[in-house]
C-alpha cells in the first residue's frame, strides 16, 4: 500500500501534539473549577441535588457525543477517496473533538454553579 | 466473494465468463491507471496488483464498514443500558443525600477517564502511518469506550445502591436489568 503521504510532517505533528496537550491541561482546569463547584473536591460540603444529578446525566452525554463523533470519523473516513482526504477528515475531527471536549467541561462548570450559587434553587 | 465490488458494464460483460481473459486485456492496457482501473473491475484485486490505484479496495472498505456499524451497534447498547441505569440513580436520589458527593465525585472520574481516552485517542492518530492504523486505533477506542462504561455505570450503581439501603430495590433491579442488556 502506499500510505506515506497519509503521515504527517513531523513538525505538524508537533505542533499539534502540543495543541492536544494545551486542549487537555485547559480541559483540566475546568474540570477541577466543576468539581469544586459540586463540593466533591476540596472543603465544600453542600451540594444541591440538581447538580448530583446533572453531573452524571451529563458524563453520559457528553461520552455519547465523543463517540458519536468518533463513528462518524470512522464512516467518513472509509469512503476517503484518497490519504490526503482521510488526512484532512481526521484534522478537522481533531480540531472540533478538542473544542467540544472543552465546551463540555466549561459547560458542566456553569450548569453546577448555577445549580450551587446561594438564593437559587 | 459473496459480495462482490460493482463492476462496470463493460468489465461485466468480459468478466462474466473469462475474468483472467479480461485480465489479461487490464495488462495490455494503455496505461497501467487504466489497467488498474480493469482490473479493480474484473475481480478484488490482490493489493500488490491495486498498488497503482489509490483508491481503497471495495472489498477492503465493506469490511471495514461492517466492523464500524458493529461497534457502534454495540456502543448504542450499552449507552440504552447505562441511561435505564441513570434514570433510575435520578429517581430515588432524594434519598441518597449522603451519598450524593460520593457519587458525584464517580461521575466526575467517569468524565475525566473518557476525555483522557478522547485525548490519546487524538493523540494516537497523529501518530498514525496509515488509514489501516487509524481504523485500527478507532476500533481499539470505541471497544474501550463501551467497556469503561459498563464499568462506570456499575460503579456509579453500586455507590447509590450503598447510599440507599432503604429504596434500593428499584435500582437493584434496574442495574440487573441494564447489564443483562449491556453483556
Amino acid at each position: 500500500m502506499s500510505n506515506s503521504s497519509f503521515e504527517i510532517p513531523n513538525e505538524l505533528r508537533d505542533f499539534a501534539e502540543r495543541s492536544v496537550d494545551q486542549a487537555r491541561k485547559a480541559f483540566e482546569g475546568f474540570l477541577a473549577v466543576a468539581q469544586r463547584a459540586a463540593g466533591v473536591a476540596g472543603d465544600a460540603t453542600n451540594t444541591s441535588q440538581s447538580g448530583a444529578k446533572s453531573v452524571s446525566a451529563y458524563v453520559l452525554a457528553y461520552t455519547e457525543q465523543n463517540v458519536n463523533a468518533a463513528f462518524d470519523l470512522a464512516h467518513k473516513l472509509i469512503k476517503a477517496k484518497d490519504p490526503q482526504e482521510a488526512l484532512a477528515l481526521q484534522s478537522e475531527y481533531m480540531k472540533s473533538q478538542l473544542a467540544a471536549l472543552q465546551n463540555q467541561a466549561k459547560e458542566l462548570g456553569s450548569i453546577i454553579q448555577k445549580s450551587v450559587t446561594p438564593g437559587s434553587t | 466473494m459473496a459480495t462482490a465490488p460493482k463492476k462496470s458494464a463493460a468489465a461485466q460483460a468480459v468478466s462474466a465468463s473469462a475474468p483472467m481473459e479480461a485480465a489479461a486485456q487490464a495488462v495490455s492496457a494503455a496505461t497501467p491507471m487504466e489497467a488498474a482501473a480493469t482490473l479493480n473491475a474484473v475481480i478484488p484485486t490482490p493489493p500488490d496488483l491495486a498498488e497503482p490505484a489509490v483508491e481503497i479496495q471495495q472489498s477492503f472498505r465493506s469490511a471495514l464498514e461492517k466492523g464500524v456499524v458493529e461497534s457502534r451497534a454495540a456502543f448504542v447498547k450499552a449507552k440504552t443500558a447505562a441511561d435505564e441505569a441513570a434514570s433510575a440513580f435520578e429517581v430515588s436520589f432524594a434519598a441518597a443525600k449522603d451519598g450524593a458527593l460520593a457519587i458525584n465525585a464517580k461521575a466526575f472520574e467517569a468524565l475525566r477517564a473518557n476525555s483522557e481516552a478522547n485525548f490519546d485517542f487524538l493523540k494516537a492518530m497523529l501518530a498514525a502511518k496509515s488509514l489501516s492504523d487509524v481504523i485500527a486505533l478507532h476500533a481499539e477506542f470505541t471497544r474501550k469506550q463501551v467497556e469503561t462504561m459498563t464499568g462506570q455505570t456499575k460503579d456509579i450503581g453500586a455507590l447509590t445502591q450503598k447510599a440507599m439501603t432503604e429504596a434500593v430495590e428499584p435500582i437493584k433491579e434496574q442495574v440487573a436489568k441494564s447489564f443483562k442488556i449491556a453483556v
